[in-house]
């Protein structure tokens, strides 16, 4: 077959082939049926109203959380100021003095010769000698415990927060300054006055 | 009638219009006026806040705790809410307006007694109707606060709060508060706490946050510069020996009229100042009680001459230089001539053989100077700088002093008088570093106040003291062994017992501030024991007039503390004391 022969058979080719492949009738559905108006409306009002009341519990979640934070916060600061006054209570009694008046109170007396025992042979080191009482008089205390109130005068601190008016009661307290001050003439001379006496 | 398509495209047109406008004021606000606006708004909510640094403490080397930062409020009265009890003028009740009425009065019967105010005072405030704001009381230890909110409250009355205001205090009070100090105007204003003022205060933070009208915005921008607390610092004083030994000196003073004393306890062999006390002192709470010259340090501020323990520094220097030993004699009378002057002993003798231990334990001025002129001056004078005399010492006080020596080409007169203890002036920390340096076998350290420094907890220790050797080991012990020979000279009043000690006595003049010379320095210098010395007391007695001298007037109080310090650092007492008197003039029997 010539090519000139194909081409003018390919017609009647394609016609066959249509008639063989005819399409099948099918029946078809009809679209869905789209929301009323009403339904619609109603949908986006509650989507609305949901996410208001979303909005409203949130917020209100976060505002009773912000008033726990506030509460234990004013918790933590009045512990934080109770400790603060607890330590400075046990400072207080732990000072010298205090523990030196405490002590008398009891009719304790210094002891100003000691000895050592050594716990590997048992002996003694130095001459045990009672104690009198009256061997340092200086480190008896007998002046009343200090008053509750005495923390009420100190000084205020730099890092003051909040500070209103921290005119310190010794806001004119004075500077420290040498006294006596003069230094010694280093080119003096000795005078009958200035003899070293030892 | 409009078609719906027509009606659409106008309701689109206007849509539009709308937009235009609202993006046009949106390119309004964010590019022509962005900056201003934005710089508006995050002023109406940002609150900035600073967050304070909490002041360094300053301990003891026990870590006692000498100064601190307490946690104290203001207590403050709103009068015009306590006028209407916190309620709204309109709505109140007649038994509103009853109770509100009387709550002054009876506020001020609760508020009064709680804070040790005047009931009169605290009433007129909480009448000042026209006010919010009414300061009560200051500084107010926060278990009284509690105590009076609660009390308050339970009674049903408000208007009455707290601002935080903390406040500096002292535990201890009046001890160490020369070398610790204290504050005023919320700074450092004397001893360590104005020297290391910068140190202890810290750096403040800052806290920005936004706020509604409904307080903070939980989620709102927070940014948090967190506030470095002040470095805390720890000295090397005992506090409880510094309490003994100021006690002991205050009682001395008192009962000999004294002016003023100072009393040192020193570790001989790390420099270490265990004790530096004051009399008179104060107390740090209330500063502003005490005269403005017994605030400082006189241990660091103080210049005077040494006196007669000078010659413990002259003789450690002629046994170095292998110019003299215990047993050399000085032939010499009882007084010698220097400059214009003559210069006499404070004992009475004709002409005398005089060992060099004599001229310690007798205190020979003329032997001294006759023993110190086989030295050059300026040789002699290089001694005294090694023992760190004419120099500032390094404590960390402000105000201390470096006192003088002469100057190298010093004429004769000059070396003279310093071999005795005149013409150079010195502090006392620096007497007692330059007589520790001869306990500590002829090496001088620096003497220490610091011991460390740091923050919550994590101390670090100073940096090392420097030392040096100024006299050989051999000449340091001699000296010692002289210093014991002067304490067994008067041993009922300066010996220590069960331990062998060695001890100089001196005294001297005071300079005046007018010039010339107004009162005296009595002094007494011991360590002990005498084998290998651990503790250095110094004491000073300064009197407005010349009576008495060093034994006498610092003698007991150097014996007590020195008694006390020795137990307390572990120092047994000693095996055997020897209490032989070796010759002080030529060929003397040793007395027993």
């Amino acid at each position: 077959m010539t090519a000139w022969n194909a081409i003018k058979q390919a017609p009647r080719k394609l016609g066959e082939a249509a008639a063989q492949a005819r399409p099948t009738l099918v029946g078809i559905t009809s679209p869905p049926r789209r929301m009323s108006s009403l339904m619609f409306g109603v949908v986006m009002v509650g989507i609305l109203v949901a996410g208001l009341v979303g909005v409203l519990v949130l917020s209100t979640a976060l505002q009773t959380r912000e008033f726990e934070l506030r509460a234990k916060q004013r918790t933590a600061s009045e512990l934080a100021y109770q400790v603060s006054d607890l330590e400075s209570k046990v400072y207080r009694a732990n000072a010298p003095r205090e523990l030196g008046r405490r002590a008398t109170a009891l009719g304790m007396v210094p002891n100003a010769h000691p000895v050592f025992i050594d716990l590997g042979s048992g002996s003694i080191q130095g001459t045990p000698m009672p104690a009198s009482g009256n061997e340092i008089p200086s480190l008896r205390v007998t002046a009343p415990a200090p008053s509750a109130h005495a923390s009420a005068s100190a000084a205020p601190d730099p890092a003051a927060a909040g500070a209103v008016d921290t005119a310190a009661p010794q806001a004119n307290a004075p500077l420290p300054s040498a006294q006596p001050s003069a230094p010694a003439d280093a080119g003096a001379q000795p005078s009958p006055e200035n003899q070293a006496r030892g | 009638m409009v078609s719906p398509t027509r009606r659409l495209r106008v309701l689109i047109v206007l849509v539009a219009i709308i937009f235009s406008f609202v993006g046009a004021r949106a390119v309004q606000i964010q590019v022509f006026n962005g900056k201003a606006v934005a710089a508006q708004a995050a002023t109406d909510m940002t609150v900035a806040r600073s967050v304070p640094a909490v002041r360094g403490t300053i301990t003891a080397r026990d870590g006692s705790v000498l100064a601190l930062t307490e946690s104290t409020v203001n207590v403050v009265a709103d009068p015009k809410r306590i006028s209407t009890n916190g309620k709204e003028l309109t709505t109140m009740t007649q038994a509103d307006r009853d109770k509100a009425a009387s709550a002054p009065a009876a506020m001020a019967d609760i508020i009064a007694p709680a804070l040790g105010l005047d009931r009169a005072e605290v009433e007129a405030k909480l009448r000042k109707t026209d006010s919010q704001y009414q300061l009560l009381a200051k500084q107010v230890a926060a278990s009284t606060w509690s105590s009076l909110n609660t009390a308050l409250t339970e009674a049903g009355f408000i208007g009455i709060t707290r601002e935080s205001n903390p406040s500096r205090v002292y535990p201890y009070g009046s001890v160490a508060s020369n070398v610790v100090g204290f504050m005023s105007d919320g700074k450092g204003a004397a001893g360590l706490e104005r020297s290391l003022d910068s140190t202890l205060t810290g750096t403040p933070g800052r806290e920005i946050f936004e706020t509604s009208p409904m307080g903070k915005i939980p989620l709102g921008n927070q940014v948090l510069t967190p506030a470095v607390d002040g470095t805390d610092v720890q000295l090397t004083l005992d506090p409880d020996l510094q309490w003994m030994v100021e006690q002991r000196l205050a009682d001395r003073v008192k009962e000999v009229s004294g002016n003023w004393g100072v009393a040192i306890v020193m570790d001989v062999e790390t420099g270490q100042l265990l004790s530096l006390a004051n009399y008179p002192s104060f107390d740090a709470n209330n500063p502003g009680d005490a005269k403005a010259e017994d605030t400082g340090n006189r241990g660091v501020n103080a210049v005077y001459e040494p006196g007669s323990v000078q010659k413990v520094l002259t003789l450690a220097s002629l046994l170095d230089a292998g110019l003299t030993t215990p047993d050399t004699t000085y032939k010499i009378d009882g007084t010698i001539d220097v400059g214009e002057h003559t210069v006499k002993d404070s004992f009475t003798h004709g002409p005398i053989d005089i060992t060099t231990r004599g001229i310690l334990v007798r205190s020979s001025n003329v032997g001294a100077i006759t023993a110190a002129r086989a030295m050059p001056a300026a040789k002699l004078r290089d001694y005294m700088v090694k023992f760190g005399l004419g120099t500032k010492t390094d404590l960390g006080l402000p105000g201390e002093v470096s006192g003088s020596v002469p100057p190298p080409d010093m004429a004769q007169y000059q070396a003279d008088s310093m071999a005795f203890g005149y013409g150079v002036s010195v502090s006392a920390v620096q007497m007692a570093a330059a007589v520790a340096a001869v306990a500590n076998g002829g090496v001088y350290t620096e003497p220490s106040l610091i011991k460390a420094t740091g923050t919550e907890g994590a101390m670090n220790p100073a940096e090392a003291p420097a030392s040096h050797r100024v006299v050989s080991e051999e000449a340091a012990h001699e000296v010692v062994k002289m210093m014991e020979q002067r304490t067994i000279y008067n041993d009922a009043q300066i010996g220590i017992p069960g331990y062998t000690s060695g001890a100089k006595t001196g005294s001297a003049r005071l300079a005046s501030t007018s010039g010339g010379y107004s009162g005296q320095v009595a002094s007494i210098v011991g360590v002990a024991p005498v084998d290998d010395p651990q503790i250095l007391v110094y004491v000073l007695v300064a009197r407005p007039d010349t009576e008495g001298a060093g034994l006498g007037m610092a003698g007991p109080v150097y014996k007590d503390i020195m008694s006390l310090a020795l137990p307390r650092y572990g120092v047994t007492p000693s095996a055997s004391i020897d209490k032989t008197q070796l010759p002080l003039v030529k060929e003397e029997e040793p007395r027993r």
